[in-house]
């Protein structure tokens, strides 16, 4: 059983562009010094990029671009591509096969369709509104998981939690589940979507970094929304809570409402 | 010490013996208030030491074992293999591939062979005391970084740190270039690829640890305890790898400086 949304097409082609460049700067020598424009990572990022933006501007003229690397256009379109050619940056310079190439479509402003890939691992997550969500063309589900004090709880970084907010969040949130991981890059949506783990909080977020995420999680039955529960657009904030479980979404605001208010 | 020759193709039965049992498991349903003995995670683990002791009681009777699951036999043996069958449950039962079946060959204590195999992305990183680590069978090696303060540091969790240990944690990734985290015993796999450069764990058993000792070494790099001593069988489980000598030092310093 596969998925179907009228873009869905282009959002494959897009996806099949930024594989065999990922492939091939994989685990390639990085000099340690090398900061910003010149590493390889900065490289591959926007040779990806470039290729998604042309083939789309080609296509699809209308359509907006919000994208990490080079900017946006368009973003009054009905339909804005959002895209993010290597998520997980640190991950992909370590060889750690947790970074993933984000794209998703949203329309006025919601994200509609939603692509999560994994290059090395060749695994691709799809999700479309209102379709169940797919990992290679099975669909899939998450897991019940009523409460947060039996959640296995996933995050990217302690130290990516900058503000005082951000800080308090992380603390009271990982401080009430059962199982913290770290590590997870944006594939811990792709594993809640799996039932394979139950949350997922990050802070400093760009819509590039989560707007794919929307249909993945919901279509899978989950939950995703800031830390307010407020539904997540192109246009929202940097905090973001994704949970497999409703009901353990609803006990997770609750603990990043007491301890942020 | 005998040729470690053939002791290695035994080694590479084992990994290959434990492969299918955890590529069975992997991902397999599991509710959230699954019993610990009912857990995949736990069947699986068993299942592969049992396969695993089974070949080595066929084929080195001699030798002494120490696994996570079974316990001891034959301790006082010059050779003892240590095992872990799956190192990372956490990690295998939230389905990310980042847990590795661990095996060493210990003789009169220390860590003298290592094998890191990740069943599910294909790799297998060996290390032979005195040779040149390989993954997949092509030569590996660190790469250089001068200090810590340059450093791509990889631990897995920082809750793992308790006590005095949260002082070291926080001295250490605070003074770090780049901080990773979540990625079990595969970081040393990524430190002997020239991918990151020190690794720093706590409360580790030897069925840990022993594996990395050679695969490290094998690939220019440093393992010790937190005091600077190498690591044998018995050492406490206070560990840190380095790609660099110089890099390891200065977080020996760093450590040191914390816990004054």
């Amino acid at each position: 059983m596969t998925n179907s949304h009228p873009f869905l097409a282009m959002a494959h082609k897009l996806a099949d562009v930024a594989r065999p460049v990922l492939q091939s700067y994989y685990r390639k020598p990085v000099e340690i010094d090398v900061k910003g424009d010149a590493s390889l990572v900065t490289i591959a990022d926007r040779e990806i990029e470039r290729a998604m933006r042309d083939m789309i501007n080609a296509e699809l003229p209308d359509h907006g671009i919000l994208g990490e690397e080079h900017g946006s256009e368009n973003l009054d379109a009905e339909y804005v591509w959002v895209l993010d050619p290597i998520d997980g940056t640190k991950s992909f310079i370590t060889g750690k096969p947790s970074f993933n190439t984000l794209i998703s479509l949203c329309q006025n402003g919601k994200p509609v369709l939603g692509l999560i890939d994994q290059a090395i691992l060749d695994e691709r997550w799809i999700g479309v509104t209102g379709q169940p969500t797919t990992l290679n063309d099975k669909p899939i589900n998450a897991r019940a998981c009523e409460h947060l004090k039996d959640a296995t709880i996933f995050t990217t970084g302690p130290d990516l939690f900058i503000t005082p907010k951000a800080i308090a969040g992380y603390k009271a949130a990982f401080g009430a589940a059962r199982h913290p991981i770290y590590g997870i890059d944006s594939y811990g949506y792709g594993l809640i979507a799996m039932g394979f783990g139950d949350v997922l909080v990050e802070s400093n977020l760009q819509p590039y970094d989560f707007c794919a995420a929307v249909p993945v999680i919901e279509g899978a039955g989950g939950v995703i929304t800031d830390w307010d529960g407020t539904a997540l657009t192109i246009n929202s904030g940097d905090l973001v809570i994704a949970s497999g479980d409703a009901r353990c979404h609803g006990e997770g605001l609750d603990v990043l409402r007491a301890a942020t208010a | 010490m005998e040729d470690l020759e053939p002791f290695l193709t035994i080694a590479h039965k084992l990994a290959d013996a434990a492969r299918p049992v955890v590529r069975k498991y992997y991902r397999t349903p599991v509710a959230v208030d699954v019993k610990a003995d009912d857990s995949p995670v736990t069947i699986a683990d068993r299942e592969v030491e049992r396969t695993m002791r089974d070949i080595l009681g066929a084929e080195l009777p001699d030798h002494g074992i120490l696994g996570e699951e079974y316990g001891r036999e034959n301790m006082d043996a010059d050779y003892v293999w240590v095992l872990d069958p799956i190192d990372g449950t956490k990690s295998f039962i939230s389905g990310k591939p980042s847990f590795a079946t661990l095996i060493a060959l210990c003789h009169k204590g220390k860590p003298v062979l290592g094998i890191i195999d990740q069943a599910i992305t294909d790799e297998r990183w060996v290390g032979v005391m005195g040779q040149a680590s390989t993954m997949n069978g092509t030569e590996i090696s660190a790469r250089d970084c001068e200090d810590l303060k340059s450093a791509t540091f990889f631990t897995t969790a920082p809750e793992l740190f308790r006590g005095d240990a949260a002082k070291a944690y926080d001295a250490v990734s605070t003074k770090c270039r780049v901080p990773m985290y979540g990625v079990d015993a595969y970081a040393y796999g990524l430190t002997a690829l020239g991918l990151a450069d020190t690794v720093v764990e706590t409360g580790m058993q030897a069925y840990d640890f022993c594996a990395l000792v050679p695969v490290v070494e094998g690939a220019g790099g440093v393992m010790s305890d937190w005091s600077g001593n190498p690591l044998t069988m018995a050492s406490a489980g206070d560990v840190i790898a380095s790609g660099d000598a110089r890099c390891h030092h200065d977080v020996l310093v760093t450590i040191k400086a914390a816990l004054a």
